[in-house]
């Protein structure tokens, strides 16, 4: 019964999420500044449903948002980096809970569920946007790697646009500084260590070292 | 050369009736791991490449049916090199600091020699396919001048492991091809006719994965050679902004298809001049077979203007 309302919830949030983003969208000026702040008060309510302690979405927009700047994007795609990142994992809310808290590997039928969220998360987007935003392909290639072993698409380096290489970047720094159940949360040195590690393979090389640097490396 | 193109296998299939499409034939094939999805979803696959070095891939990882590298010859043929390898020796000498080091060239060299080595042909493709995501690895990070995470033996070491993540059996049979162009065969029958259609665009050649890998493939540091060898083989398929493709030689290979899709990408271009340049010139071609057709268009990222097309066309 918990679980439904769970669901339920999260399902209302990603409408509404989706409406504000329509609204916001419309506005595309600082205007729409209480509009995303909103966005990430509701974006928090998916990372309480990962399991999160703090606010996932809203950091990893953040960090986000430093990288772009770092790396020379425009207003307009920061923006959008940013909306993607407070809705990335929208998705997962249409897929069952347990699957994303299993303790044991996973099947590879659930492997394929997995990598369906983007696709989820992106056909949400898509249906309440207008067709040519990129925000519904930055959720849909969040998950893409480097070296073309990500999902769903499996595009290979370049051919995943610079903001959802970030994304992936941030998503991960984000996540690794953030206590879980099985580990302390790590620190900026560790998070460094870690992401040099994946630097060409996981992660876009020069997005690694736009990180280092925004964090003092 | 190996042109910007954003294949979305699920797109394609969200784009197509439901129930109607069993079976793709794609004379060009994207990289092979691309089209996982559909052998996942367990659609007939036909995947031509006229190129050899991404023929080889498409059987290594698409056709392979959940053969992986064995460790008896991973112990055999990935060992660590003790002593560099005199330069003169090296074929791919000429790559030196563009964008490979002194002991990345080595590896390239010797690995070459043991692939050759190696007596089972899935093994063989394994083992270069592998070298294909090591080459992948270390050009990605020559752009940056950051250290490779492992030691080349240890990656090799790591990307052949991590096969076995990638390659699966398939519930339909999916057949790699490496046919000439002008002599694939209009037998194939399949539902979809799948075009990824590669725009003709010449990069730095030192950061051109597909063409140093052809190179290396075949032997030799010359990318001019190569490159040649690889528009030969795609000749009348790649479309030009100064002209078209030869569409009379694509259509005689639709077969009985119900569907012929094509898909590229582009950036720095309005979707309006890809619609104008590619799409129509495609529906007129295309229009006595496949008299109705939907062209669907996604932003793919502002900050460049890239956009994705997919023109679906459907016979009468």
């Amino acid at each position: 019964m918990a679980g439904f309302v769970v669901h339920l919830l999260l399902i209302v949030a990603l409408v509404f999420v989706t409406w504000k983003y329509l609204r916001l969208r419309e506005m595309t000026s600082g205007e729409g500044l209480p509009d995303l702040a909103c966005l990430q008060g509701l974006s928090s309510l998916l990372d309480t449903a990962e399991g999160y302690a703090a606010p996932h979405a809203a950091t990893m927009a953040a960090e986000a948002e430093a990288l772009g700047r770092r790396l020379g994007l425009a207003e307009p795609t920061l923006l959008s980096l940013r909306l993607a990142a407070l809705v990335h994992d929208a998705g997962q809310i249409n897929l069952p809970r347990d699957l994303f808290k299993k303790p044991g590997p996973l099947t590879a039928e659930e492997w394929f569920l997995v990598r369906t969220h983007p696709l989820i998360g992106e056909l949400a987007l898509r249906q309440a946007l207008p067709a040519l935003s990129d925000v519904p392909a930055l959720v849909r290639w969040h998950h893409e790697r480097w070296d073309g072993t990500g999902y769903p698409d499996r595009l290979l380096a370049t051919e995943i646009p610079l903001p959802a290489r970030i994304l992936a970047v941030a998503d991960a720094a984000a996540a690794m500084a953030q206590p879980r159940p099985y580990r302390p949360a790590r620190s900026a040195r560790e998070i460094a260590e870690e992401l040099g590690r994946q630097a060409g393979l996981q992660f876009d090389p020069e997005v690694v070292q736009a990180w280092v640097a925004q964090h003092g490396g | 050369m190996s042109a910007l193109l954003r294949f979305q296998p699920s797109w394609i299939l969200e784009s197509l009736p439901p129930g109607q499409v069993d079976s793709v034939f794609l004379p060009l094939a994207p990289r092979a791991s691309t089209l996982f999805w559909f052998k996942r979803l367990g659609l007939r696959l036909y995947a031509n490449d006229p190129v050899e070095s991404r023929a080889l891939l498409l059987r290594a990882l698409l056709q392979n049916q959940g053969e992986t590298f064995s460790p008896e010859n991973l112990r055999k043929f990935n060992q660590t090199l003790r002593k560099p390898i005199p330069l003169t020796m090296n074929p791919f000498r000429s790559w030196e600091g563009r964008p490979f080091d002194r002991v990345q060239l080595d590896y390239l060299f010797y690995w070459r020699e043991a692939a050759l080595e190696i007596p089972e042909s899935v093994q063989r493709d394994l083992f270069w396919a592998a070298v294909f995501e090591v080459m992948a690895c270390w050009i990605g990070l020559a752009r940056t001048g950051r250290p490779p995470p492992l030691a080349p033996d240890e990656l090799m070491g790591f990307m052949l492991e991590r096969q076995r993540e990638q390659v699966f059996a398939g519930t339909e049979p999916v057949y790699a091809l490496h046919l000439p162009l002008v002599e694939l065969g209009e037998e194939v029958e399949a539902s979809v006719f799948l075009l990824p259609l590669i725009i003709a665009e010449k990069g730095r050649p030192e950061q051109d994965l597909e063409l140093l890998f052809h190179a290396w493939f075949r032997g030799g540091g010359d990318l001019v050679a190569a490159r040649s060898e690889i528009e030969a083989a795609r000749r009348g398929w790649i479309q030009k902004w100064d002209g078209p493709p030869a569409y009379p030689e694509m259509l005689r290979k639709v077969g009985q298809a119900k569907f012929a899709v094509i898909t590229w990408s582009g950036g720095d271009v309005p979707p309006r001049l890809h619609e104008e340049i590619i799409a129509e010139p495609f529906r007129r071609a295309f229009a006595t077979v496949f008299p109705t057709s939907t062209l669907h268009v996604r932003a793919a990222c502002r900050e460049t203007d890239e956009y994705d097309f997919l023109l679906v066309m459907r016979r009468g």
